[in-house]
């Protein structure tokens, strides 16, 4: 299992696609924090802490308001471009064995098909680890262009990343399966996508609309929940006057909980690893 | 010789339709074994089994005499089945280099002596999208070689390769087998260059695996014959009969026979035909190849 995971590892760093998503990730974070220098002020007005101040003076005391908690969470929250990217990405790492043939070169491995699914969804969690570094990493840079100290709360941003990787984790387990059953790396990038940017929320609403559970499905919509998350309810750095006016960490709704997110994230990725693997088992592989 | 790989009434259904039927292979070990058959005769589909790329609908396969676990194979296997598989952004060395990491021979040096081997060693960076039909083949058997294997699943390997590097390929293998005692299982069309270094052959039609038999088999079954061309081939026959004592003669035409024994000694039959004043048109001996076997097997025209 060592060596597979190995391979897995030595191919993710070999692979130019995770630097470039990396580097789009910080392109995306440079704009969303040119962004945020503009529309400083506007917020600092609406969150109506900054009465005292005047003119320059607002928009200056309003961008102190930015620290790297602040951008790491941005950058996160409501439909995120980042779990897009991580997504896309996934999609097309995970798939590219079976698409390309390769996999049948490994099927000489005792348990191949295992090895597989936990060397995909291992490697995917560690590029997902190094995807958050380097926005964490990007949100230090523009908090000190910003001109503010950049203070790093571990706890809050290993809590706060930690649960958007257990939403990644089910994610790539997803992938996982749509490439045991699809083997097409196309099929795999669009179920990505559609999933890693929410999509599939407007089919849960219309589910809801018709009464079809006795439960409301969009609240168990996992990446909707994890663009909730507010990364002030973890850690010691207390919630800022931006979050206090948003209502929590996101201005898609209300902030989500830890204990709302944990559950749905390991229990789908449990379910569709399952899943996966008996797709492996008993479906054929077409390469 | 101990058998190596068997299978026991395999069969492999698609959509209801059998694409293979109760194949009963024998490979014993140090073989060079040539699948022949036509396109969807299910050559393939019987590879992919035994490289449990897909699960049988029926029957089993054996590894020396135990049956194959799906997705655990008994022996050091490798294959090239169908298209090669290969990452094609990445150089011949760096996919070489993954699947050595992957089967733990992440030795210094190991990937490159594999790429010496198949002749791609000066590739370099070139990534393998880049690599012409016969270099991905080549690139192919290179990865199959990586676990050392006991067998190697080949199928149709020298598709697409010039006629040097056919060659190439086909002393690359009987070294691989006479050196280092790899059995091989290996499909091609070209039934000439497959006539040339297999020991043993299966003759696959319509999901069925007809018959196997060895390289002296198809000597003695694929007999050369003396051919003669007469006015009278039944005459002819006659008089060869009571002449030379001869019994394994067949008209292929009224004008045409065919004799099987004395192939040895065709001055024989001529000079008795000549003593005899028996006028004959055309004498010459016809040697049969693997091709006219197989064809007078399935019937057909393309192999």
């Amino acid at each position: 299992m060592i060596n597979y995971l190995l391979m897995d590892f030595r191919r993710l760093f070999k692979t130019r696609g995770f630097y470039l998503t990396c580097l789009w990730a910080l392109v995306l974070l440079g704009i969303m924090a040119t962004a945020s220098w503009f529309l400083a002020d506007q917020l600092a007005r609406n969150a109506g802490g900054l009465a005292a101040f005047s003119g320059d003076q607002i928009i200056s005391e309003a961008r102190k308001l930015f620290n790297v908690s602040r951008f790491a969470s941005f950058f996160m929250s409501g439909t995120s471009f980042m779990h897009l990217f991580l997504a896309v990405f996934a999609a097309g790492f995970i798939s590219r064995e079976h698409q390309s043939g390769y996999f049948k070169n490994l099927l000489s491995i005792r348990g191949a098909r295992e090895k597989w699914l936990v060397g995909k969804q291992l490697s995917m969690l560690g590029a997902g680890v190094v995807f958050y570094l380097v926005i964490i990493l990007g949100s230090v840079l523009v908090t000190l262009l910003f001109g503010n100290q950049p203070v790093i709360d571990l706890a809050q941003l290993g809590a706060f990343f930690g649960l958007h990787l257990t939403a990644d984790l089910a994610l790539f387990a997803l992938l996982c399966l749509a490439t045991a059953f699809f083997q097409s790396r196309a099929a795999v990038m669009v179920v990505g996508m559609v999933f890693s940017f929410n999509m599939q929320a407007l089919l849960y609403l219309l589910i809801d609309q018709i009464n079809f559970l006795p439960f409301k499905l969009s609240e168990y919509g996992m990446m909707g929940l994890a663009g909730r998350l507010d990364i002030f309810s973890f850690g010691s750095t207390p919630p800022d006057m931006l979050s206090s006016m948003m209502g929590g960490g996101s201005l898609t709704g209300p902030a989500t909980t830890p204990g709302e997110l944990l559950p749905v994230s390991l229990g789908l990725w449990a379910v569709l690893t399952v899943l996966s693997l008996l797709t492996l088992r008993y479906r054929d592989y077409k390469g | 010789m101990s058998e190596l790989i068997s299978t026991d009434k395999l069969s492999k259904k698609y959509r209801g339709k059998y694409a293979l039927k109760d194949a009963d292979l024998h490979i014993s070990q140090g073989d060079i074994y040539g699948l022949i058959g036509r396109n969807g005769a299910g050559k393939t589909t019987l590879l992919k089994l035994i490289n449990s790329q897909i699960r049988p609908s029926e029957g089993r396969v054996l590894m020396k005499g135990r049956p194959l676990v799906y997705g655990s194979p008994g022996i050091a296997l490798g294959a090239l089945v169908e298209s090669p598989g290969f990452y094609p952004d990445f150089s011949a060395l760096d996919n070489l280099r993954f699947k050595c990491q992957a089967m733990g021979r992440d030795k210094k040096g190991y990937a490159q002596s594999l790429l010496e081997i198949v002749e791609l060693a000066d590739t370099g960076s070139k990534k393998a999208r880049q690599f012409s039909l016969g270099m991905k083949q080549r690139l192919g058997i290179a990865l199959a070689l990586v676990d050392e294997p006991e067998l190697l699943i080949l199928d149709e390997p020298i598709n697409g390769m010039d006629p040097q590097g056919i060659k190439d390929i086909r002393e690359l293998l009987v070294k691989l087998n006479r050196e280092r005692g790899v059995t091989i299982l290996i499909s091609s069309h070209i039934l000439d260059e497959l006539a040339k270094f297999a020991t043993t052959y299966g003759i696959i039609k319509d999901g069925l695996l007809i018959t196997e038999f060895s390289r002296e088999e198809l000597e003695v079954r694929n007999t050369s014959g003396i051919e003669i061309t007469a006015p009278d081939a039944q005459a002819v026959a006659a008089a060869l009969k009571e002449g030379l004592h001869l019994q394994d003669i067949r008209l292929s035409s009224p004008q045409r026979l065919v004799i099987r024994d004395r192939v040895e000694a065709p001055d024989q039959v001529s000079r008795f035909l000549f003593d005899q004043r028996i006028y004959v048109s055309q004498l010459y001996v016809r040697q049969h190849s693997l091709e006219d076997y197989f064809m007078g097997l399935t019937g057909g025209n393309e192999a």
